[in-house]
């Protein structure tokens, strides 16, 4: 099984190029039935990377481009009179698919970002009093530009939460940039893409990483990470138990593609930044700077040995 | 950044839990033994301290703020001074200590302050013991401390039960036992820093003077004034005359002792007399209760061995009784060889029968004309004796405890109206009779019989058995006993105060539920006397283990070696002594650190974590097990191999899903690369 997700990993890699991190964080989010928000200003492949990986996943897929006048039902789906059945017939809209891009969330109003939350938090939507539900694996990959940008309604901290993972691609290196511009075919490289996996086998894996070991003291660095934030008086937003469990959740995906049956705290530390910032911090953007992250900050602050001592 | 060591900082200053009504009764049972010691307003100041503290708890009354308790402590202090001539330096001293303790408990702010409380408690405890030595009330001590440490406890475990702590600090107490026992033999036994203080009146006892009721007025305390051990043979209990006090000067009312002032500017009473003793002897060791007075008992003749009295000094006065130069303030102990048949002052001094003739005039004109009446009656001394003694049997004279109140010419109304009194009237009037008849005759105090406790071998003599008798001179003869209640009431200086005598004065009696009412009723009297008997060896072997007896000891033990010559046996012994402790306190650490020691995988790494830090090897506090084992590897690549094993197990048991087979296997493995680990790092 770990063989198929480093085949995903690398199929992902040869396109995405130079964001191995990034690619291996996405997919352990997908593999923790999480959804990703990646913040990055345009044009740094995030629409790519959500191609790719449900290119590779053998996922159905839909891009969304949210704009300031989009309604939910945009999101969701409407039922339009059929005056041939004579009834009324559902018009499924883009969050019906197994991957949904919802490219540049923050442009969209609070209205249209609850639907598609909604949707997200519960695996279904209602529709005119009937409820659907949605495919399974069901991965939102959500983009936004950073807050400073004009036109952006910031996501609320409660919403910010039901993202799994925030990640950011960031500006590739010298050597990355070079095969991107050298590449001129990478549309039609994407439409090649064959599926490394089923859905089935997908699903499987879900459940194989539900069943990682987790022992106390792995919980216990959880727990003392969560406690440090709710010590913190100031802006900074104290970690919930969900927050634990999507942590614990990311950690044991990490530990399964690093072919491991049991969490490590390295596993905690690799996923902690990208599960943790974006709730800690709701109002600041991924930094571009070198300033160190909240995250990071907690990780130095707290010894994986005797986590509830530090 | 190595957290570790900035720990013990952190801790002093977190605030701790306890229980606030274990420390209120704590306070409360510590001060309990020291009630009669203390005074009034030092009691009204902590028991105001305690029920404020109470209120405290019930959220009543505000705490005081540290002004309030420097006020309080700086007036409480500033009383002490002004009472503290009156007090004494150790009664101070035990004032003060109890002032603090109750005050500092205004003061808990974190773990520090708690120690001192509880240690201030235990010296308020410990301080009552100087002035209560029974083995009930060491006891009681020992409980009140056990209570101590069972708030100790719970301070350090707040989510154990009250009784889960009181048995574990039970536990504590009994494990010490060994410890303490060899500590009181081997342990330098040093003479206090203070002097007792000398109670004004307080204590129950004999004066130097007493009127008619005093003694009466003691029958009724069980209280217990000395124990006898014979050495030897026993003489008969109606031979038991435990002579205290001589008293030859009366007043009309009261006799004194036979100190008038002159003597005493003389400091004559410290003289030692030298009279000679001969013929028929016993030997006893006697055992005294602490009177505050200078009085020892003893039969006639008594002689003190002062070589076998080292603690005390004593002298022998001129009228055969013993005197101590120091007031007995604690249990005391002295050696008496007693010549039975020696006769007493042959040859009277003029001085010494000039006074023993001596009345004060017009003081019982009724009780003067009779004796008179009788010196012309009889020329005998001897016949006008048993004339007297006579007229007590004859005549309708009741034996009681509870006589009827007399007014001032007090003898003779005893002796021709009431007729009913205890044997200081009979041995009053008998005197005065004696020195109107023109016979020099004096009052002598004491005690009377005794009773004999068959489990240890020896007699208790307790209040209750104190007496008055009679001497009087005779020519040839010297001072000679007469006890005029022996006429009068056979059956007390035969078997002591009678059941009758008892229960006529039981209702009177605030001890009536006294162990000794219920002597009767056999199985209750074994019980006594066996607790007796448990006291007795009590105050024997531990109130009066001294130096020179702790000396004597460890000589004794060592003369048992000696029975094997050639070798320094003292030199082998101390080697001995040393080695012993070296091991107790060997086996201590061993105990304490193995209390300390880790019990999972954690600890070691834990353990192994400072080892490395003494080696220089620091551990970055985020990093992981394995990310310090690749740092290890690059800086120290001495311990790189074992150190990779040792993270390699450590991770398994700290991370992986292993059976309890397999944790221990790793277990004992990682126990090992710990030990192979910390050979290396030194």
């Amino acid at each position: 099984m770990q063989n198929l997700i480093s085949n995903v990993v690398q199929q992902v890699g040869s396109i995405v190029i130079g964001k191995e991190l990034q690619i291996k964080l996405a997919i352990a989010c997908l593999l923790a039935r999480g959804h990703i928000l990646i913040e990055d200003l345009p044009g740094m492949g995030k629409t790519t990377l959500a191609q790719v990986l449900s290119k590779t996943l053998g996922l159905s897929y839909q891009r969304t481009q949210f704009t300031s006048d989009m309604l939910p039902s945009d999101v969701v789906g409407i039922s339009i009179f059929d005056t041939n059945a004579n009834q009324f017939t559902l018009h499924k809209g883009p969050i019906f698919n197994q991957v949904v891009l919802a490219d540049e969330i923050n442009r969209a109003s609070p209205k249209t970002q609850s639907a598609l939350l909604e949707a997200m938090e519960s695996s279904q939507v209602s529709i005119d009093g009937k409820t659907y539900a949605l495919p399974n694996p069901f991965l939102v990959i959500a983009t936004q530009n950073p807050l400073f940008h004009s036109g952006t309604y910031p996501l609320p901290e409660s919403q910010l939460d039901r993202f799994t993972m925030r990640i950011s691609l960031g500006f590739p290196n010298i050597e990355a940039e070079k095969q991107i511009l050298g590449n001129s075919h990478i549309r039609q490289n994407i439409s090649d893409l064959t599926e490394c996996i089923t859905d089935e086998q997908l699903i499987e894996i879900q459940n194989v990483v539900e069943q990682v070991h987790v022992s106390e003291a792995i919980l216990e660095y959880v727990i003392a990470l969560c406690h440090l934030s709710r010590k913190q008086i100031g802006s900074v937003n104290p970690l919930s138990p969900r927050a634990g469990k999507a942590l614990l959740a990311s950690a044991k995906a990490w530990a399964f593609m690093e072919n491991r049956d049991h969490v490590l705290p390295e596993d905690v530390q690799a996923v902690f930044e990208a599960v943790c910032e974006h709730r800690l911090d709701s109002s600041g953007t991924i930094s571009q700077t070198n300033e160190t992250s909240i995250a990071k900050q907690y990780l130095d602050q707290i010894d994986p040995t005797s986590p509830l001592n530090s | 950044m190595f957290k570790r060591s900035k720990k013990p900082k952190i801790t002093t200053q977190v605030a701790i839990t306890y229980n606030v009504w274990l420390v209120i009764f704590c306070q409360l049972i510590n001060v309990l033994p020291l009630i009669l010691e203390l005074k009034w307003w030092m009691l009204l100041i902590v028991t105001a301290c305690i029920a404020w503290q109470a209120g405290i708890a019930k959220k009543i009354i505000r705490k005081p703020s540290t002004i309030m308790v420097a006020v309080l402590s700086i007036s409480g202090c500033v009383l002490l001074a002004l009472n503290g001539r009156e007090l004494g330096l150790l009664s101070t001293m035990i004032h003060l200590i109890t002032l603090s303790y109750v005050l500092k408990a205004f003061e808990q702010r974190n773990r520090g302050d708690f120690y001192q409380i509880t240690m201030l408690g235990l010296f308020v405890v410990v301080a009552s013991v100087i002035f209560q030595q029974s083995i009930y009330f060491a006891l009681a001590i020992v409980f009140i401390i056990i209570i101590n440490l069972t708030l100790l406890m719970s301070v350090f475990s707040p989510t154990l039960t009250i009784s889960k702590h009181l048995k574990r600090s039970g536990i504590i107490v009994v494990q010490s036992i060994p410890l303490t026992v060899f500590l009181f033999i081997v342990f330098p036994i040093l003479s206090p820093l203070w002097e007792v203080p000398i109670a004004k009146s307080a204590k129950t006892g004999l004066s130097s003077s007493v009127e008619v009721g005093d003694i009466a007025s003691l029958a009724l305390s069980d209280e217990l004034a000395f124990r006898v051990e014979f050495k030897g043979a026993v003489p008969v209990y109606n031979d038991l005359y435990w002579r205290a006090v001589v008293m030859e000067n009366f007043n009309g009312t009261a006799w004194k002792a036979g100190l008038d002032s002159t003597e005493f500017q003389n400091r004559r009473f410290k003289e030692n007399a030298t009279y000679s003793t001969s013929g028929k002897l016993v030997q006893y060791q006697v055992i005294v209760s602490p009177t505050y007075r200078n009085w020892l008992y003893g039969l006639d003749v008594a002689r003190v061995n002062q070589m076998e009295t080292p603690t005390l000094k004593i002298v022998h006065r001129q009228d055969y009784s013993l005197y101590s130069l120091q007031p007995l303030t604690q249990n005391s102990s002295y050696s008496v060889t007693s010549y039975v048949e020696s006769p007493m002052a042959v040859n009277i001094t003029d001085h010494s029968e000039r006074k023993n003739l001596a009345l004060p005039l017009n003081s019982n004109p009724r009780l003067t004309e009779k004796a008179q009446a009788l010196r012309k009656q009889y020329s005998n001394n001897e016949e006008l004796i048993n004339e007297v003694l006579a007229t007590f049997t004859q005549e309708s004279y009741r034996y009681t405890l509870n006589p009827p109140q007399l007014t001032n010419n007090s003898l003779d109304e005893f002796y021709f109206d009431t007729k009913a009194g205890f044997c200081e009237h009979y041995a009053s009037s008998f005197t005065y009779i004696m020195r109107a008849a023109g016979i020099p005759a004096r009052m002598v105090t004491g005690y009377m019989g005794g009773e004999f406790n068959p489990n240890a071998g020896y007699f208790s003599i307790y209040q209750r058995d104190a007496h008055a008798w009679s001497e009087v001179w005779l020519r040839g003869k010297g001072w000679v006993r007469v006890d005029p209640t022996a006429a009068i009431n056979p059956e007390r200086v035969e078997r002591g105060l009678s059941q009758e005598l008892l229960t006529e004065q039981a209702t009177f009696s605030d001890s009536a539920f006294s162990l000794l009412r219920l002597s009767n009723i056999q199985i209750i009297n074994m019980f006594r006397l066996q607790l007796e008997a448990l006291d007795y060896e009590w105050t024997r072997w531990v109130i009066g283990y001294n130096s020179d007896k702790q000396h004597a000891f460890l000589k004794d033990i060592i003369q048992s070696f000696k029975a094997l010559k050639h070798v320094k046996w003292l030199t082998v012994f101390y080697w001995l002594l040393g080695l012993t402790s070296l091991l107790i306190i060997w086996w201590l650490m061993r105990k304490l650190s193995h209390a300390n020691k880790p019990i999972d995988a954690n600890g070691i790494y834990q353990l192994l974590l400072i080892k490395l830090q003494q080696h220089g090897v620091e551990k970055p506090l985020n990093f992981t097990p394995y990310q310090l084992s690749k740092k290890i590897s690059k800086d120290y690549p001495e311990l790189s191999k074992e150190f990779a094993r040792f993270t390699q197990l450590y991770t398994s048991l700290m991370y992986k899903p292993l059976t309890s087979n397999e944790y221990q296997q790793k277990f004992t493995l990682l126990k090992q690369s710990y030990q192979i680990l910390n050979k290396q790092c030194k």
